[in-house]
């Protein structure tokens, strides 16, 4: 990484005071893997709206040459060939305080992306935080997660909206089968739920089909969540539910373990349940929870929970491209006028 | 053990192999596995996440009783497709209301919730003035780190004014002490079974806070009118910093008068827990149960029979009960 040690050192308070650029460079830091992961592609996305709607927006991958295929063709640029300047704007996930650390110094401005609560801590040098490398702001996706930053850091923090992509996810009850899935890297108690609801009974395994989701492309990850009766989710440490409102709006029954901010978008009880919700790792509330569920799926008779899943349709309804577009553009433009000066100099802290 | 000695049961530990010798349970008499030669009148109580060893027992003269303490290492440990009634099981005892729903739920198979106690010697309410410490079990701490780096950001008094213990491989004394100078005891684990750590925190004073790691529900209450601790939910470390911070803050200014009531209502929970109740509770049990079958269990015939191994993942798992009241836990 080039960095250019004799350029003017900013604060994040003296942007508010300096004249801005009439187009920032935009780069969307993103690590080099080829997981698939609901972050990387919204990073991938935010890219590409931003180029679409005229922003100098650019992935920046850390090694030259990488790229990932199967998403998006957006531009692209390298950390290790980058050379950052007074109107560079360089985003950054959650989970890289090294990278922040690294690039404090650097001429522009920086930015956190955080979308999964569980590694802005677990990364974090202790005593430090994102102030310390001169994060200017945050970006997120979950007003639980846009409190913790704002709470313990005191930071500003912008609360994007995001999408699914409503052409894979729909219900399609012709093709709907006695399965449970879930993502197979994600379930850290698949198995022994699996078990102890086979003691139980064994028909819960025997007439139900139990898949782990594992190296799709995203439509044959689609179809299969179509298909299934239960999205289970038992990820410890869930960022941004994207697999639960992709479930939702397949009208796919979403079960699992309840995250730490995402208390927002999943209801497990009262007139707006969408979804049954358990803490994390207590598989054996979840395992109570789901028997009526796994009975009316063996007799075929899903009434019973038609009031949850309309609602789960309607949460996930309102998470379309035009609004995720809407409010990304709208910040971005914000940005570039200067609207936030004011913000930058105070904390928002509670 | 003692509890059942002393009423005048023949109970043994039984090891697996020859030359086990644990170095800080009390002695107890002993059998190994492999010279064991049961016969009709013997009583294996087997613990939960030891199924390798109730398939090798299940054919053999007596009866197999199995003491399930841990909840989550019964169907961690379970091969697919089996469950304890496969292994002529015949029923269960534990300590805790979840386990036991758990196994009646799944297995069906008849579960007796005996009593425990709490060392009270060890566990009180010291008169000097309690520490500006938080203090944690070094192998329970799943999320400690973050909750630290969490409430430091938010306030660096909370992690360089009050100090954080990590407790581990000390002695029985050394850290129930500890435990009675703390301010606040945090359990992070997500999986428990009866809270012991916890009530001896809130005998000694300490403000628990953390999860109810799911074997702590119907006895550690987070909200309302009988709150004795502070809870979020499992996993939710960030719910918890919110939670403990304006407990820190008051900590810090030495104003813990609001407090009070709560650690008042946690000592009322743990001064239920006493020796009487752990030994009558499983007498009875026992006079009930040992002496079902045709041959009743007599000073002559090793009867009960507690396994005592290793666990495949190399933790101690044990059933032994306290030999002077206390609960033998190996941290």
């Amino acid at each position: 990484m080039k960095i250019n040690k004799t350029a003017q050192l900013h604060s994040a308070q003296s942007y508010a005071t300096l004249p801005q650029p009439v187009n920032d460079e935009i780069f969307y830091l993103c690590p080099d893997t080829e997981i698939p992961s609901a972050g990387i592609r919204r990073l991938y996305r935010h890219v590409d709206l931003l180029s679409r709607a005229g922003f100098e927006a650019r992935i920046l991958h850390l090694r030259s040459g990488f790229l990932r295929k199967d998403l998006p063709e957006v531009p692209v640029a390298y950390l290790d060939r980058l050379s950052c300047r007074s109107n560079t704007i360089i985003v950054i996930p959650e989970g890289f305080p090294a990278i922040m650390d690294a690039l404090k110094q650097n001429p522009g401005r920086r930015f956190a992306i955080a979308l999964n609560w569980d590694y802005v801590y677990k990364s974090m040098p202790e005593g430090m935080n994102w102030r310390a490398f001169n994060i200017e702001r945050v970006l997120t996706v979950s007003q639980g997660i846009a409190r913790m930053i704002s709470w313990s850091m005191g930071l500003p923090t912008h609360v994007l909206g995001s999408s699914i992509d409503h052409r894979l996810y729909y219900p399609d009850e012709a093709a709907r089968q006695p399965h449970i899935v879930f993502i197979a890297r994600k379930a850290i108690h698949a198995d022994i739920l699996k078990r102890l609801l086979a003691a139980r009974n064994p028909d819960f395994v025997q007439r139900i089909k139990w898949v782990g989701l594992r190296e799709l492309t995203e439509p044959a990850y689609a179809a299969q969540v179509r298909q299934a009766s239960i999205f289970l989710n038992l990820s410890a440490a869930e960022g941004f539910p994207t697999s639960c409102l992709e479930a939702m709006a397949s009208g796919t029954l979403v079960a699992g373990y309840r995250s730490a901010c995402d208390r927002e978008l999943l209801r497990h009880q009262g007139p707006d349940q969408n979804c049954i919700l358990t803490p994390i790792g207590d598989y054996v509330s979840l395992a109570f929870a789901l028997e009526p569920v796994l009975q009316s799926i063996i007799s075929g008779n899903l009434n019973h929970h038609r009031q949850m899943l309309s609602n789960a349709l309607n949460t996930a309804r309102e998470f379309t491209l035009e609004y995720e577009t809407r409010t990304l553009v709208a910040f971005w433009k914000d940005i570039r006028a200067n609207r936030f000066a004011e913000q930058t100099m105070q904390s928002t802290r509670e | 053990m003692a509890i059942l000695q002393a009423a005048g049961f023949n109970a043994v530990i039984l090891y697996e192999t020859t030359g086990f010798k644990p170095a800080d349970l009390p002695r107890t008499p002993v059998a190994t596995m492999d010279t064991l030669e049961p016969d009709e009148n013997d009583i294996f109580v087997i613990p939960e996440g030891m199924p390798r060893i109730m398939r090798r027992l299940k054919d053999h003269l007596g009866r197999r009783f199995v003491i399930a303490l841990s909840w989550h290492y019964v169907f961690s440990t379970l091969p697919d497709g089996l469950d304890w009634r496969q292994f002529n099981i015949e029923r269960v005892m534990s300590v805790s209301p979840v386990i036991a729903r758990l196994i009646s739920w799944s297995m069906r198979l008849p579960v007796h919730l005996l009593s425990t106690s709490i060392d009270h010697h060890r566990y009180y309410q010291p008169l000097e003035t309690k520490a500006l410490q938080i203090a944690y079990i070094k192998c329970k701490a799943l999320h400690v780190d973050k909750l630290r780096n969490l409430l430091g950001a938010r306030n660096a008094d909370y992690i360089y004014k009050i100090k954080w213990l990590e407790l581990g491989g000390v002695s029985r004394d050394l850290y129930a002490a500890e435990i009675r100078r703390s301010s606040v005891f945090l359990s992070t684990s997500v999986a428990e079974g009866n809270p012991t750590s916890c009530l001896e925190a809130m005998a000694a004073g300490a403000i628990v806070a953390g999860y109810d790691a799911v074997g702590g529900k119907g006895i550690l209450f987070g909200d309302g009118p009988g709150q004795n601790c502070l809870l979020s939910p499992n996993g939710d470390y960030v719910s918890l910093a919110y939670r403990l911070a304006p407990l820190l803050d008051d900590l810090i200014k030495n104003r813990m008068e609001r407090w009070k009531p709560m650690i008042s209502r946690a000592a009322q929970v743990t001064a239920e827990l006493t020796d009487d109740g752990e030994a009558n509770a499983l007498i009875n049990f026992w006079r009930q149960y040992a002496g079902r079958q045709k041959h009743a269990v007599t000073m002559e015939s090793p009867a009960i029979s507690f396994a005592y191994a290793l666990t495949d993942d190399g933790a101690t798992t044990t059933s032994v009960p306290p030999l002077n009241g206390s609960p033998l836990r190996l941290r």
